[in-house]
């Protein structure tokens, strides 16, 4: 009996103070759900972007003919060109006011817990309630900012904010700011509240301005904070379906139209799957090209720190 | 023997985690690999506007399923938008669990119909010809395939204009404009903004966009197709009509700027609202304006849109009941179709959604319902020699994508907003239609 | 004087307070147009009558959602799928942070940097054949394939999180546990979870507020009544062609005080979680 045990407790042994064994057993959750969650589904979308497949019926084989016939067409690239616009301004927009949200907040002030609340509120809100609100807000005859525009004497005729070409795209970029900064605002305050302040103090000492404190010693500091906030936030900003979808769905004339919604489109109004996977891998390098640069900016920051 | 101690602890643990992890799976427990669903029958309700009206319809349903023997379990009744439809039909047919019954508007029919997704439902179509009066040919005609039916019509949505006679009357008009140019007249004294004449929908959303547009191409003798159901957008005709368009919207501006963006709430809101004076849209406005006793309600008049120089064209498309052949109780199924277009039952129904539909039996509409207003006796004209959106052709599989994908206006968006000439727009629309015809292998 | 240290400060201070409240009217504007009209009548939400504030109050829109639309059910959903999302997601980043950041064994470092790129994995490109999958699970339609999907970005955002956060802690303290006779898993909970509570609260923060507020896959995936969340159930109030702002404002406000309810709890441990964990990451 004595013998039994101890061969099993051997092997038990060595199994349990093995790392490999424990580190995998840890692992085994993540690992199932993100390889059948991300990984499959990712190589899934590109065979279907190679066939024609239509929701309902099996997929027909027809190579990369979804991705010339995107190419060709007259809308796709200028979806694709409006989709970086979007991002990029989306992102700088949010940058800067998140940034300047975190500044203010970090100020000592009473109630702060109060105003942070309420700064966060937007990004409490799902998207598409967001999106359907402001859609309320702007609209052009019964919507608070024309009404408070006009009241007000700013306006003499309702500007029709999701319409009108040349304003359309901002007014979408304005429901994801409202929407999103919250994210930004609070990783940058977070990142703010982890300087020490002695370096505030030394700097005072040795006559800095707030303005060169903030450039020297805030900006760099939190080099890593920006980075990896720029990134995450990017990704999602760009494949977003929601806020477009239900603001504008692409008007006018595909000046508001983002990859994910017309891929979007593609796939569940016409259920033409196989093209609207191949919409959103055509832009996928665009996200690979930005976080490997981003990442790259990373490696760098620690390095040098 | 502490190192065998941690061991057993060490496995105990281990162990134990592991069984918490498959515990929290049993606490979700995946359904068993049956291929048979617990309910008999599942119908997808697309509400009707009109809450009685929704009330009668489920009620005649669940009636129905008591009839056929079935339990409350047994049945399934799934509340979807009608502008949710496509959507969750491409979830469920990757899933391969359809609806066994619900209503199709004619693009999701002939593309259903195409894709060999139907039962024929010849036996209720014989039954519904047997009804005094008979039923509708002409929309009979756009659900068959192959000599069957594969959809029941359900009911017919004339495209009714909304008219605020008031508005019109105080601009000097006594009654709605026959033709666009005095339309065009009309609306430049009544524009004030914020008021509006004509609350046209441009918006890239499918039904109400194209039917507003077709209003205007109809009576200058362009058309979608040709009779032999080959694209003839391009004509001198639809390229007078983009251009009436274009100068409605940008040279006279009765058309509010906001249209663009309009989804097909857009309008209604527009004229429940009191913002425009005139729009296009299938009697759910003037549903719900007598569901929510509107002061608008007795300013409002029903009439075909304005018409031109081939005369006044009325336009209304229909709505078909199908089934899935996927259903797995077939003739229950079917039992609904046929009890729910019953004459007298649909008869109730068609009464109780306060003229939102028009009925596909002839004979309905000498219910003295329809002389019980004004306004409802304008909608029995609209429906009497109304045209279909592919009149004179039949609608194809590229027709329906063409209309889904709001291919149409997506040009009409780019000659506004572009400034693209009415001449080229057309041009190239017309160029789209070919290319997904020949996509379809169509004839062009 | 304008040139002294307590002068700028106060400058500061000011322009400061001014720069917050621009910041504050932003925000609550929306919101003030969303709250007032849930408590406006239709007549007040449209057309002529049209107010900045409730001429005549009403609570018929907030009854309206209770009794008769499933706003309930939808609640109680979201709820539930956000609950499970939060526990399973803090339970997997753990073990997964810990295995990575205090064990050794081969393809560490691969799956330490995969990790976030799991993460960045655009939802629109993953929701088609995510269908599939959860078809073949048997799982569409269901609250249990919901959680599963949510799970597939919460994970690796969790993990990488918590990973941040472990690495500041010293492994001296592991090592005292583990001459004290406990084995890893103890270590584990006894050990470094006690230390980790402001992480561990960022990441349920993180999770449930993400989960609460997604609506592609939930939209995708559900297509019951009785299964679905707040995002997805709340705009199939446009009943075909015609809004329903009233109740429709009324359930906009109600779901945003769940996430809002955690973030004030939790605001402390937030600042602390998401210093070390993004920060150090």
């Amino acid at each position: 009996m004595a013998v039994q045990e101890l061969r099993i407790g051997d092997r038990w042994e060595r199994l349990a103070h093995s790392q490999v064994f424990l580190a995998y057993l840890f692992l085994l959750p993540t690992l199932v759900v993100l390889a059948g969650v991300v990984v499959y589904p990712f190589f899934s979308a590109i065979w279907i972007s190679l066939q024609d497949k239509v929701a309902g019926l099996p997929g027909k084989w027809i190579w990369t003919a979804n991705y010339a016939e995107l190419l060709r067409s007259e809308t796709f690239p200028l979806v694709f060109y409006n989709t970086l616009f979007y991002t990029v301004f989306a992102v700088l927009i949010k940058f800067t006011v998140g940034l300047t949200a975190a500044v203010v907040l970090n100020q000592e002030r009473p109630l702060n817990g109060l105003y942070r609340t309420i700064l966060f509120l937007p990004w409490a809100i799902p998207t598409v309630l967001a999106s359907l609100n402001w859609l309320w807000v702007y609209d052009e005859f019964n919507g608070m900012l024309n009404v408070v525009l006009m009241r007000l004497g700013l306006l003499s005729q309702p500007v029709a904010w999701l319409a009108e070409p040349h304003v359309a795209m901002w007014a979408v970029i304005a429901v994801v700011v409202w929407n999103g900064t919250p994210f930004y605002t609070m990783h940058f305050l977070a990142g703010l509240q982890a300087i020490p302040q002695e370096l505030y103090d030394a700097a005072e000492v040795d006559g800095a301005s707030t303005l060169e404190q903030f450039l020297y010693i805030t900006i760099p500091s939190m080099r890593n904070v920006f980075t990896i906030t720029v990134m995450l936030s990017s990704v999602f900003t760009s494949t977003s379906v929601v806020a477009v979808h239900i603001l504008t769905n692409g008007a006018p004339a595909f000046r508001t139209d983002i990859v994910p919604n017309f891929a979007f489109n593609l796939a569940l109004v016409s259920h033409r799957l196989g093209i609207g996977s191949a919409a959103n891998i055509l832009f996928f390098p665009m996200l690979v090209a930005l976080i490997v640069f981003l990442s790259r900016q990373l490696l760098r920051q620690k390095s040098e720190v | 023997m502490a190192g065998r101690q941690v061991t057993r602890r060490t496995v105990l643990k281990a162990g134990v985690s592991a069984a918490a992890v498959a515990a929290t799976g049993t606490i979700f427990p995946p359904r068993k690999t049956s291929a048979a669903r617990a309910q008999k029958l599942v119908f997808w309700m697309q509400p009707l506007f009109n809450p009685r009206a929704d009330e009668i319809m489920v009620g005649q349903v669940r009636d129905y399923a008591k009839q056929a023997g079935l339990k409350d379990n047994e049945v399934e009744i799934q509340t979807v938008p009608g502008g949710e439809v496509a959507k969750k039909l491409a979830a469920a047919l990757e899933v391969g669990a359809p609806p066994d019954v619900t209503r199709m508007n004619e693009e999701d029919l002939t593309r259903m119909i195409a894709q060999k997704q139907f039962l024929p439902l010849n036996e209720i179509v014989q039954e519904m010809r047997k009804a005094p009066g008979g039923v509708n040919e002409n929309v009979l005609a756009l659900a068959e395939d192959g000599g069957n039916y594969y959809g029941a019509p359900f009911g017919l949505n004339p495209q009714a204009g909304h008219v605020r006679l008031d508005l019109f009357e105080k601009a000097g008009y006594s009654s709605f404009p026959d033709t666009w140019e005095k339309f065009i007249e009309a609306g430049q004294k009544i524009t004030q903004p914020p008021i509006y004449a004509y609350g046209m929908a441009l918006g890239m959303t499918p039904s109400d966009s194209l039917a507003d547009l077709l209003s205007v191409v109809w009576p200058y003798g362009g058309a979608l197709v040709d009779k032999s159901n080959k694209p003839a957008l391009n004509s001198p005709g639809t390229v007078k009509a983009f251009q009436l368009v274009d100068d409605m919207f940008t040279k006279y501006k009765i058309i509010p700027r906001g249209v663009l963006s309009w989804d097909n709430s857009g309008n209604n809101k527009a004229y429940q609202g009191g913002q425009v004076a005139y729009i296009l849209n299938p009697p759910s406005v003037y549903s719900s304006l007598v569901k929510d006793k509107s002061p608008l309600l007795d300013k409002t008049g029903l009439f075909p849109a304005p018409g031109g120089p081939t005369g006044r064209v009325k336009n209304g498309y229909t709505d078909y009941w199908s089934v899935f052949k996927q259903a797995p109780s077939p003739e229950i199924a079917k039992g609904l179709v046929a009890y729910l277009m019953e004459p007298k039952r649909y008869n109730e129904l068609i009464i109780g959604a306060d003229g939102r539909y028009l009925p596909v039996y002839p004979k309905l509409a000498e219910d003295p319902f329809w002389s019980s207003k004004p306004a409802l006796k304008g909608l029995i004209q609209i429906a009497d020699g109304a045209i279909s959106t592919y009149w004179p052709g039949k609608p194809n599989q590229p027709l329906a994508e063409i209309v889904d994908q709001c291919t149409i206006i997506k040009w009409v968006q780019k000659m506004l907003v572009d400034r693209m000439p009415a001449a080229e727009a057309v041009g190239k629309a017309q160029e789209e239609m070919v290319a997904i015809f020949k996509r379809y292998g169509q004839p062009v | 004087m304008i040139g002294t240290q307590s002068g700028i400060r106060r400058v500061n201070r000011i322009a400061g307070s001014v720069v917050l409240l621009t910041l504050v009217v932003w925000t609550l504007a929306p919101l003030y147009w969303m709250v007032s009209t849930s408590f406006k009548q239709n007549n007040e939400i449209y057309g002529a009558g049209l107010s900045l504030w409730p001429r005549q109050p009403t609570l018929e829109n907030y009854a309206t959602l209770f009794a008769r639309t499933p706003y309930l059910i939808y609640f109680r959903n979201s709820m539930l799928v956000s609950l499970v999302t939060t526990l399973l997601s803090v339970l997997f980043a753990s073990l997964g942070a810990y295995a990575i950041t205090r064990l050794r064994f081969p393809g560490r470092a691969f799956l330490a940097r995969g990790l976030v790129y799991t993460y960045l994995m655009p939802q629109s490109m993953l929701f088609i054949p995510l269908l599939s999958i959860l078809i073949f699970l048997h799982l569409e339609n269901t609250r249990q394939g919901l959680v599963l999907a949510y799970l597939g970005f919460t994970v690796p955002f969790c993990t990488w999180l918590l990973m941040g956060y472990f690495m500041s802690i010293p492994t001296e303290l592991d090592e005292a546990g583990m001459v004290d006779g406990c084995s890893r898993l103890g270590v584990l909970f006894r050990i470094i979870l006690p230390v980790t509570v402001p992480a561990i609260a960022t990441v349920a923060f993180f999770s449930f507020t993400l989960s609460w507020n997604e609506f592609l896959y939930a939209s995708v995936f559900l297509s019951s009544v009785g299964v679905k969340t707040i995002p997805t159930g709340i705009p199939s109030f446009i009943v075909e062609d015609v809004f329903f702002w009233g109740p429709m404002m009324a359930s906009t406000f109600l779901s945003a005080l769940p996430p809002l309810l955690v973030y004030f709890l939790f605001q402390r441990f937030l600042i602390k979680g998401l210093t070390t964990g993004a920060v150090k990451a």
